[in-house]
């Protein structure tokens, strides 16, 4: 059925609305607070990049560095976990999927910020993993970098965001056309050479969008880093946090906000780009 | 971990005293009674999670003075708050003195009738005549608590502490907590440098700071900003010493760890909070009414046995047993050696110089 231009404008209606409303008009209210500053506690109408020169320095500059560089690990490790599991669960398990489906979505029914105290407790000093490394005799001191480090952030944000991998990758792999890979077979070639000729590249799709959907999160994190990150990690969402909870310099977190969210979206068309399968459109 | 630690860690749900009481007001307590609480309007007060302890409103509603509050962490939520809208939710606040002139400048807050104030008399003199709390002359109010931040330390795991280079240097490497709060942290660099006024820093004693404090970073087991993650970690023993705010101590002393509190010899950053009233509001007597409360000696004896935090009162002292006099958070011997803390001049500085010792 073709909808006609008339009928289509009320289903649109409220979703435009919504976009407009809570999407559209906050980031155009940031980017024209982003060119204010603040004076005792006041943003100030007026013109300046004050704000966009401060944050060119190499203090903000690094931490965006880093930040990225975190995300960047957590959707690779993300992957090479995520990959496997989906694979399994699509062309393996037939009677336990949705069992199993269940347990990966399980997770996302606690809240966020419970998920990275859980670690705290499976990390620190006197910790379950601890417990675990001198119950067996691995080592006699508590091993102290476990928590509070660069390594308790990624290992919680890929914990966290693991979901957003497996899923799409598993919804991909579960439509690809079985007469391709019996093809395949059929032409003589081994599992391995199905696999990286046909399998991975139909999964691309899957695995960018999956790649998005960890790496902004794992980008804008904010919670997991604060907790749980330690004296030497330092995240550019803590520091937007900061300006806008803190001290309240409103005009400059906009501007750093805006130019992660610049970042990310760079990042992210390079991702959809590569996702891309031609002669998949 | 203990069933103790747990506990210390679950988050405060209602206590059965607390039910009881919600149950006494409403039914229990005799109608004509009920009739005379209802003249009087219920007060919002926006104030530190210290200040909303049940105990503290239960003995304001024995005087007939009924609030509600809401909870901030800091001064700078606090204004953050008041500017977008909440000066038509709150009758008052409790400010930090230094952000009483940044309230009254910024027109959150109106001055109040010192002569509505009769316990005004019993207050310390040293507190009825701090500058920063009558900016431009006017009188904003009058604090009813003060101490200092300062260390807290496990005592099991620490022995004495009396110096706060244990904070930068030595022995306790890796199990220490800097607050992660730019105004307390320099400050505290510059005592740990000798520097004369810790809040009156220019470039170049920043970057001395700045130094220190990223030699500083060797030493922690990580940063702390919020009082009850701070309040884990020591159950936890993930910290042993800390600079710290006075209120994680009660409740980790309350559950049987050995946690105290020190002002360091080489000196503690002070402050002092009171009420004050929130501009156009409609309650402006009551709100004077509850100022006064707060000053009280009745509010400073539930004050220090339900928190420890110290009355400006005189009178309030004079009702406590000697030994929880003791147990205050407050070191009169060391007056010589506080620092009340002012408002950084160049404050986006300090905010800077910190990021830049975090990002290090």
């Amino acid at each position: 059925m073709r909808i006609g231009r008339n009928s289509i404008v009320p289903i649109l209606t409220p979703a435009t609305a919504w976009f407009g409303l809570f999407f559209a008009l906050p980031i155009a209210a940031m980017v024209v607070v982003s060119f204010w500053m603040v004076e005792n506690y006041k943003l100030v109408p007026t013109f300046t990049l004050t704000n966009y020169a401060k944050l060119a320095q190499p203090l903000y500059l690094s931490i965006i560095a880093r930040t990225f560089a975190i995300a960047t690990i957590v959707t690779i490790l993300a992957a090479l976990i995520g990959y496997p599991v989906a694979y399994y669960l699509a062309q393996r398990l037939k009677r336990l999927r949705i069992f199993v489906l269940t347990l990966i979505v399980l997770p996302l029914w606690t809240s966020y910020l419970v998920r990275s105290f859980a670690w705290m407790l499976v990390l620190g000093t006197s910790g379950a993993l601890n417990w675990f490394l001198q119950g067996i005799g691995v080592t006699d001191e508590p091993v102290r970098w476990f928590l509070y480090s660069e390594f308790a952030v990624i290992v919680a944000l890929v914990h966290i965001y693991l979901p957003f991998f497996i899923l799409p990758v598993f919804a991909v792999l579960d439509k690809l056309d079985h007469r391709l890979l019996e093809a395949s077979t059929d032409l003589g070639a081994g599992p391995w050479t199905t696999f990286w000729t046909i399998t991975l590249p139909l999964s691309r799709p899957g695995i960018s969008t999956g790649c998005l959907l960890v790496f902004i999160p794992a980008a804008g994190s904010y919670v997991s880093p604060e907790l749980l990150g330690g004296p030497s990690v330092l995240m550019i969402g803590s520091v937007i946090a900061q300006q806008f909870g803190l001290v309240f310099e409103f005009a400059f977190g906009s501007a750093l906000a805006l130019t992660l969210m610049m970042g990310i979206l760079i990042v992210a068309l390079g991702l959809l780009r590569i996702g891309m399968v031609q002669g998949l459109k | 971990m203990t069933r103790r630690e747990i506990r210390v860690l679950a988050p405060a749900g209602i206590s059965r005293r607390r039910l009881l009481a919600l149950l006494g007001a409403a039914g229990a307590i005799p109608f004509a009674q009920r009739s005379a609480f209802s003249q009087v309007p219920q007060l919002n007060l926006f104030t530190y999670p210290t200040f909303a302890n049940e105990k503290i409103v239960a003995a304001g509603k024995e005087q007939g003075l009924d609030v509600k509050t809401t909870i901030y962490s800091g001064a700078d939520e606090m204004i953050a708050k008041l500017r977008g809208g909440g000066t038509r939710l709150y009758d008052m606040i409790v400010p930090l003195h230094t952000y009483v002139k940044v309230a009254a400048d910024a027109d959150l807050i109106e001055p109040l009738d010192p002569a509505k104030m009769p316990n005004l008399a019993q207050v310390t003199k040293a507190f009825t005549t701090i500058p920063d709390w009558s900016p431009g002359g006017k009188f904003y109010g009058v604090p009813f608590v003060w101490g200092a931040n300062a260390m807290a330390y496990n005592f099991a795991e620490t022995g004495d502490v009396d110096s706060l280079k244990l904070l930068f240097e030595g022995k306790l490497k890796g199990r220490v907590a800097m607050r992660d709060d730019s105004e307390d942290a320099i400050a505290v660099g510059a005592l740990y440098l000798g520097i004369r006024n810790p809040f009156d820093l220019d470039e170049k004693a920043l970057q001395e700071v700045k130094k220190v404090m990223i030699m500083q970073k060797a030493m922690n087991r990580t940063y702390w900003r919020n009082i009850a993650d701070l309040r884990t970690m020591f159950a936890n023993k993930e910290v042993v010493l800390a600079w710290a705010t006075l209120s994680v101590v009660a409740p980790l002393r309350n559950n049987g760890m050995d946690i105290r509190w020190i002002w360091p010899k080489e000196g503690a950053l002070g402050w002092s909070e009171g009420i004050a009233a929130v501009k156009g509001g409609k309650n402006r007597t009551h709100v004077e009414n509850y100022a006064n409360f707060t000053i009280s000696p009745e509010y400073g004896e539930v004050l220090a046995r339900a928190t420890r935090y110290a009355s400006t009162s005189s009178k309030a002292l004079e009702r406590l047993p000697a030994d929880l006099i003791k147990e205050l958070g407050i070191q009169p011997e060391r007056m010589g050696n506080l620092m009340f803390k002012q408002l950084p001049k160049n404050k986006p500085r300090w905010t800077e110089i910190w990021t830049e010792v975090k990002a290090a």
